[in-house]
């Protein structure tokens, strides 16, 4: 860990801002980090190895911790549960491989509903402002926070961004989730609902590579439909593979470039305003 | 690359423990993690010998506990073991398990003097 300033934690990396803020002027920004990290230490012991050390004299003690290692993001997880419980706040984390096309989704979910739903949405990205500022576009509150090296969000970074954000009560936060089927599948946010997205473009399979995150989600959001025709993707083998993982998983099958599907996908967002479901 | 923050996480609870029972070293911790945690073992040994050293855990010998994974039928009640989550009841064929072991994730003693 660094002993300049005590960080470590990389959740305590991340930048968290609006588009067009600079970096400088944000105080949330706990101070950027530019300084190195050096590590000169050559002594570290193998990861598992069997033989006793004696230390004459020293007293040694047992200790029983018996402490789930995820629990300081499952405590913040609940704060925010809370959080958005007291401001009637359904929250959707959306997550999927890079590329899946979440933002489109996110970009035509908002054109087309925003007259009668509120929405503000928080981008998970390592780095860059580009997926805050495709959905600036659609003129609702968004949040961009960059992980740096950090490959999932976490609750504390929800924690962070909601606070800036100030969604109204009783609106639809989505978070955009960084792009990887591994890591966010483990990091509770303190949300609503999980969801998972996944392209024809992708294998039919990703389910049975993925299970941990197929496991946690409740939907399973089948986009690039419009595309079938140029492939040899079967719809029901994913469907199958999916449910092989998660037997309630649900599936809606749509294309958020040309539209089909969506009000699927707008009839499942309005059922989720009186909680998960 | 989650086993990073799996890491210093472990490395926030063992201080935070540590510091409470007034340790002057910690030399052992034992830790439990399932097979079907989603840790990567490869990974997670990489977080630990990058961030080892300089922190509490420096001079620790780490000891790991994998416990493998147990379903139960949740149609049939039967329970079995399974490698990872794609399995089906070896009873009725149901798809429908829980998962009763093989989740952990936890820091189960430290040793200090």
């Amino acid at each position: 860990m660094c002993e300049t300033c005590g960080c470590g934690n990389p959740g305590e990396k991340a930048i968290i801002r609006v588009p067009g803020e600079d970096l400088k002027n944000q105080e949330d920004n706990l101070h950027g980090h530019y300084h190195s990290h050096p590590h000169s230490h050559d002594h570290h012991k193998e990861f598992e190895h069997d033989h006793e050390h004696d230390h004459p004299g020293i007293s040694r003690k047992i200790v029983t911790v018996e402490t789930d290692i995820l629990l300081a993001n499952n405590l913040m997880a609940e704060r925010n549960r809370g959080l958005f419980e007291a401001k009637n706040l359904t929250v959707i984390n959306l997550m999927s491989s890079p590329g899946s096309g979440k933002t489109t989704l996110l970009e035509r979910t908002i054109n087309e509903l925003k007259e009668k739903i509120k929405f503000s949405v928080i981008e998970g990205d390592q780095q860059t402002m580009n997926d805050a500022e495709r959905i600036k576009v659609t003129g609702v509150p968004v949040i961009q926070v960059n992980t740096g090296n950090g490959c999932h969000l976490d609750a504390e970074m929800i924690n962070r961004a909601i606070k800036r954000l100030a969604p109204e009560d009783g609106s639809f936060v989505l978070i955009e989730n960084v792009g990887n089927l591994v890591c966010p599948s483990l990091f509770d946010l303190g949300e609503t609902c999980r969801v998972v997205v996944m392209s024809v473009t992708e294998g039919e399979d990703k389910p049975l590579k993925y299970p941990n995150m197929f496991r946690s989600v409740t939907l399973c959001i089948l986009n690039k439909i419009d595309l079938l025709p140029y492939l040899d993707y079967d719809v029901s083998k994913a469907v199958e593979f999916g449910r092989r993982v998660n037997p309630r998983l649900q599936f809606i099958e749509l294309s958020a470039k040309t539209g089909e599907g969506m009000g699927a996908w707008y009839e499942w967002l309005r059922g989720r305003l009186n909680g998960p479901g | 690359m989650h086993e990073l923050s799996i890491v210093l996480s472990i490395i926030e609870i063992v201080a935070m423990e540590a510091k409470k029972s007034g340790a002057e070293r910690v030399t052992e911790v034992h830790l439990e993690i399932g097979q079907l945690s989603g840790v990567e073992f490869d990974s997670l040994e990489f977080a630990l010998k990058n961030f080892a050293p300089g922190s509490v855990i420096e001079s620790a010998e780490i000891s790991i506990e994998k416990p493998g994974g147990t379903a139960r039928c949740c149609n049939c009640g039967y329970e079995f073991s399974i490698e990872n989550f794609i399995g089906s009841c070896n009873l009725c064929s149901s798809f429908n398990l829980e998962i009763i072991k093989g989740r952990e994730l936890s820091v189960k003693s430290i040793t200090i003097d």
